[in-house]
């Protein structure tokens, strides 16, 4: 077990206009879940693949505890890998499959028995330990790529999407189980996913990259509630966070003809630009009665039995809403009574729940109604 | 809306299923996946076999009849007049000394298969799996060999093996089968290779495995398909190949079947009787090593490895 630290990292690969990985510092504190998470192209795999040492890193270190891996050897490394197609060894059954590695390390047979065997017990796979990967299911499959992974004890564990081959219900319950496996074995986990519902549940941290930066890092909740700059604002949350382009006036923010009252302290910050982009969560609306709040006309409504999301758009007596005509915006009303489609229904934002951002930057401008807590990095 | 809600009915398992092979019933017509083909591909397929066929069972009818019958009349008059005799077998094995070309045959071609794919599979490992400088030059020069004809080395080869005096040896002829039979045999394998997964490659660097042993234990074991298809095209040349054996070899204790064969033959064509039962015995080796190694041919080794 160690600490994984990436300083200054960068990968180009050759013939690349721009690097895959730009410049990551980052620290994966000893037993730490890890996420990284991004949109297609954002490096994270890369990002991965250049701990397992499958990537060779242009610029930059990378240590493992105490060791500079920078240009080791995957094997000299001390970690284990499990890939999005499992990457099993077709013509070995699920034992030697899982025993591989200690084989090739020279480890005695027998012993190589009872690792395999402590492992299956864990993951459920005893009455498999004989059969051929072909005869297994894709959940067992999966298994037995952790159980590569875990009998082998490393330093750390490498997981580049495990879940995305796998159906819905299986992943979501395959999700807890690796969690669950992670704190038990308390073994540093850096797990690579596009989707950020499986960030949020399972990192101790989230990190999340675009276009090759880290935009930010942080705990779940952080990143929820406190999101550094849009992208990472309309990433994070499903379904994600209403972000609108909006007037400034001297004392708060235009939004329709409703006004939204800025703290000062905001406003000073934005140093006087005319423009900036709110942010609110589906979930930081309350239907208000007629004449109070905006008009917001629904155009469709999901209901998923506890709660209903409706999409719709700000209603609009004059130019003054930039966006808001282009992009639906989407607020959570209760599941039992949800407004029916083409129905005109008035929300009210609390100004506490308002997230600023700079229009020029995409920054986040603190409304510095809460304290910042530390361990967060900002880029 | 109305007052009384009526309870959606509960569809049994049962019920499914009977709807569901009614419909399929109804259906009439439906993709037969993997089932029986059209009529006239059958009867097409029936005659290119048939075609195939009849010659060889030319040769084995005629091998069976007497000399005098089998130059008079054609095989197929066995089926109204039948009579047999092993006579030829016998003077085939009496006159040309078939057992002794047939352990030079088994000399030959055995070494001159299982080599090649040996050094066609290290190779192919080489260039699907590793990085270096010149890689795709030498594939390419690799490959641009399979236009070279043979004919083009026999006589370099030939001065060579006299200046190393081993011409008419079997290291000779050995040599000559790798050779020939190389580029065909990297071309091949290191296209099966280049379509495995490469996060099985991965995944093996991840466990600590070396190339020797990621190539032995995995790539190995996983392009078999590929390397028993090229063992089967590769013995059957060596085989029947009679142009390297002459040049190479010679007649004489060296021999193999192919020139054994050739020298049953008199020269005004006398006693081609003969050449029927040692070219059925000829061909015996071949139908076997193909039965054998068929089972090889099975689609889907890597069933299991990746995203199933």
């Amino acid at each position: 077990m160690a600490t994984i630290t990436y300083d200054q990292a960068t990968l180009q690969y050759p013939g690349a206009e721009r690097p895959s990985v730009n410049a990551l510092d980052l620290e994966i504190a000893d037993g730490e879940f890890l996420v990284l998470v991004g949109p297609s192209g954002s490096g994270k795999s890369t990002a991965l693949r250049m701990i397992a040492g499958l990537e060779a890193v242009t610029e930059g270190h990378i240590r493992i505890g105490d060791k500079d891996v920078t240009s080791l050897p995957p094997k000299e490394r001390d970690i284990a890998m499990v890939f999005q197609n499992y990457a099993l060894y077709p013509h070995m059954s699920v034992a030697d499959n899982m025993g591989f590695s200690l084989k090739i390390s020279g480890m005695k047979k027998d012993e190589i028995r009872k690792r395999v065997e402590e492992a299956a017990r864990i993951l459920d796979l005893d009455a498999y330990l004989d059969r051929k990967p072909k005869a297994l299911s894709g959940g067992q499959r999966q298994r037995v790529a952790m159980g590569r992974a875990i009998v082998r004890s490393p330093q750390a564990f490498l997981m580049d999407e495990p879940l995305s081959n796998l159906d819905a219900k299986l992943r979501v319950q395959t999700r807890t189980e690796i969690a669950a496996l992670q704190r038990r074995l308390g073994t540093t986990t850096v797990y690579v996913t596009h989707d950020q519902v499986e960030a949020m549940t399972m990192g101790d941290r989230v990190a999340l990259l675009k276009d090759g930066y880290l935009q930010q890092v942080d705990t779940p909740r952080n990143l929820y509630d406190r999101p550094d700059n849009v992208f990472v604002a309309g990433f994070i949350g499903s379904p994600a966070m209403n972000l609108v382009e909006v007037r400034l006036d001297s004392s708060g923010a235009l939004l329709g003809q409703h006004h939204i009252p800025l703290p000062t302290t905001t406003l000073s910050a934005l140093n006087g630009a005319s423009t900036a982009t709110i942010g609110f969560r589906p979930e930081a609306v309350e239907l208000v009665g007629e004449g109070a709040g905006f008009p917001f006309e629904v155009a469709v409504v999901e209901e998923l039995g506890s709660d209903a999301y409706a999409y719709g758009s700000l209603q609009q007596s004059g130019a003054s809403v930039a966006s808001a005509s282009e992009r639906l915006l989407t607020i959570r009303v209760g599941g039992r009574k949800p407004p029916m489609k083409g129905e005109v229904v008035h929300l009210q934002v609390s100004p506490d729940d308002v997230h600023v951002f700079s229009t020029e930057t995409g920054r986040r401008v603190d409304t510095g109604d809460r304290q910042r807590p530390s361990g967060s990095t900002r880029v | 809306m109305s007052s009384g809600t009526v309870a959606t009915p509960i569809q049994l398992q049962s019920d499914t299923a009977s709807v569901g092979s009614n419909t399929k019933a109804r259906g009439g017509k439906k993709p037969d996946v993997g089932g029986k083909s059209p009529l006239w591909v059958r009867i097409v397929v029936g005659l290119l076999c048939a075609l195939w066929i009849i010659p060889t069972l030319g040769l084995a009818v005629t091998s069976f009849r007497p000399a005098d019958q089998a130059n008079s009349s054609g095989w197929w008059t066995i089926f109204t007049s039948p009579s047999v005799t092993l006579q030829n077998y016998s003077d085939v094995f009496s006159r040309a000394n078939m057992g002794e070309a047939f352990v030079n045959s088994v000399a030959i071609t055995v070494p001159a298969t299982i080599i090649p794919i040996l050094i066609a599979a290290f190779a192919a490992y080489v260039f699907t799996f590793m990085q270096f400088k010149g890689r795709d030059f030498l594939m390419v020069m690799i490959v641009a060999l399979l236009v070279v004809p043979t004919q083009v080395a026999l006589v370099p080869l030939l001065k060579l093996y006299g200046d190393l005096g081993i011409s008419g040896t079997f290291l000779a002829i050995w040599l000559a089968h790798i050779g020939f039979g190389m580029p065909l045999a990297i071309y091949l394998i290191r296209n099966y290779m280049a379509t495995l997964p490469k996060e099985i490659i991965e995944s093996a660097k991840i466990d600590g495995a070396s190339h020797f042993q990621t190539f032995w234990r995995l790539i190995i074991p996983m392009s078999t398909p590929a390397l028993a298809s090229f063992a089967i095209f590769q013995f059957l040349w060596v085989w029947n190949d009679l142009l390297a054996a002459l040049i190479f070899v010679g007649p004489g204790s060296n021999q193999p079947l192919t020139i054994a064969l050739v020298s049953l033959l008199g020269n005004q064509g006398q006693g081609w009787q003969l050449l029927t039962a040692g070219g059925l015995f000829t061909m015996l080796v071949p139908i076997l090593v193909f039965l054998s190694l068929q089972r090889y041919f099975v689609r889907g080794l890597t069933a299991g490895s990746v995203k199933g």
